[in-house]
């Protein structure tokens, strides 16, 4: 059995309730977000030959 | 992504497709937390030729007179690459029929429901669909009598106890 230390067990915590409100934002800035992540990847993947295509933003 | 929406939406109004729900990492974004994908799932029912076929010619042809552009296995409109797979078995036709609306700013939305999309990423059963199912699971609140029912009907039962 693998014991955690509290300050662990925190963190994993707060992690986990991060991805939970991230979960509940409303779609359009879940979108919002993605092109974010979009637009940081894109790059990495042409580099390696793989098209990517940020998607066009509603703003 | 709005726009996108919309011109899904006049494709059902006109005849071009039967019916359309979100799916993939699109569609799980709906319930879950944002994760990076390069396309938009769409499932779709399409009308059958008088031959008993099912193709997406026409649908690619008239979205060509519109000005969109295929590229690879997507299409390009309003700037989003979406990738049409028509229903391919019996669990993506229901899933299809209980799709839920959602509201994109002022244009309505069909989507799979979270246990829908579970079940589908469980029959699909690559690495990436564990990830999906874990997420779903963590977060979309998903109604387990629901799921279990479809994964039951699905033989999908036995497999999904490995996914949890």
């Amino acid at each position: 059995m693998v014991l955690m230390t509290q300050e662990l067990q925190h963190s994993l915590e707060a992690k986990s309730q991060r991805r939970l409100a991230l979960a509940r934002l409303p779609y359009k800035e879940k979108v919002r977000i993605l092109i974010e992540l979009q637009t940081i990847a894109a790059p990495l993947l042409r580099a390696r030959g793989r098209k990517a295509i940020v998607f066009r933003s509603d703003e | 992504m709005e726009k996108t929406f919309t011109v899904l939406n006049d494709l059902v109004d006109g005849g071009i497709i039967g019916q359309y729900a979100v799916g993939g990492a699109m569609g799980a974004m709906f319930y879950a937390e944002p994760v990076s994908t390069f396309d938009l799932d769409i499932f779709v029912v399409l009308p059958r030729l008088t031959s008993g076929l099912i193709t997406l010619t026409p649908l690619y042809e008239h979205l060509s007179r519109l000005g969109y552009i295929a590229d690879g296995e997507c299409i390009i409109i309003e700037g989003v690459p979406v990738q049409f797979l028509p229903a391919y078995n019996d669990l993506v036709e229901e899933g299809l029929k209980n799709a839920e609306l959602h509201a994109y700013g002022e244009t309505s939305v069909p989507v799979l429901t979270a246990e829908y999309l579970t079940a589908i990423a469980i029959q699909t059963g690559r690495e990436k669909d564990r990830i999906r199912v874990h997420m779903l699971r963590d977060e979309a609140g998903i109604d387990y009598l629901k799921l279990d029912d479809i994964l039951l009907r699905h033989s999908l039962k036995e497999k999904s106890l490995s996914w949890f």
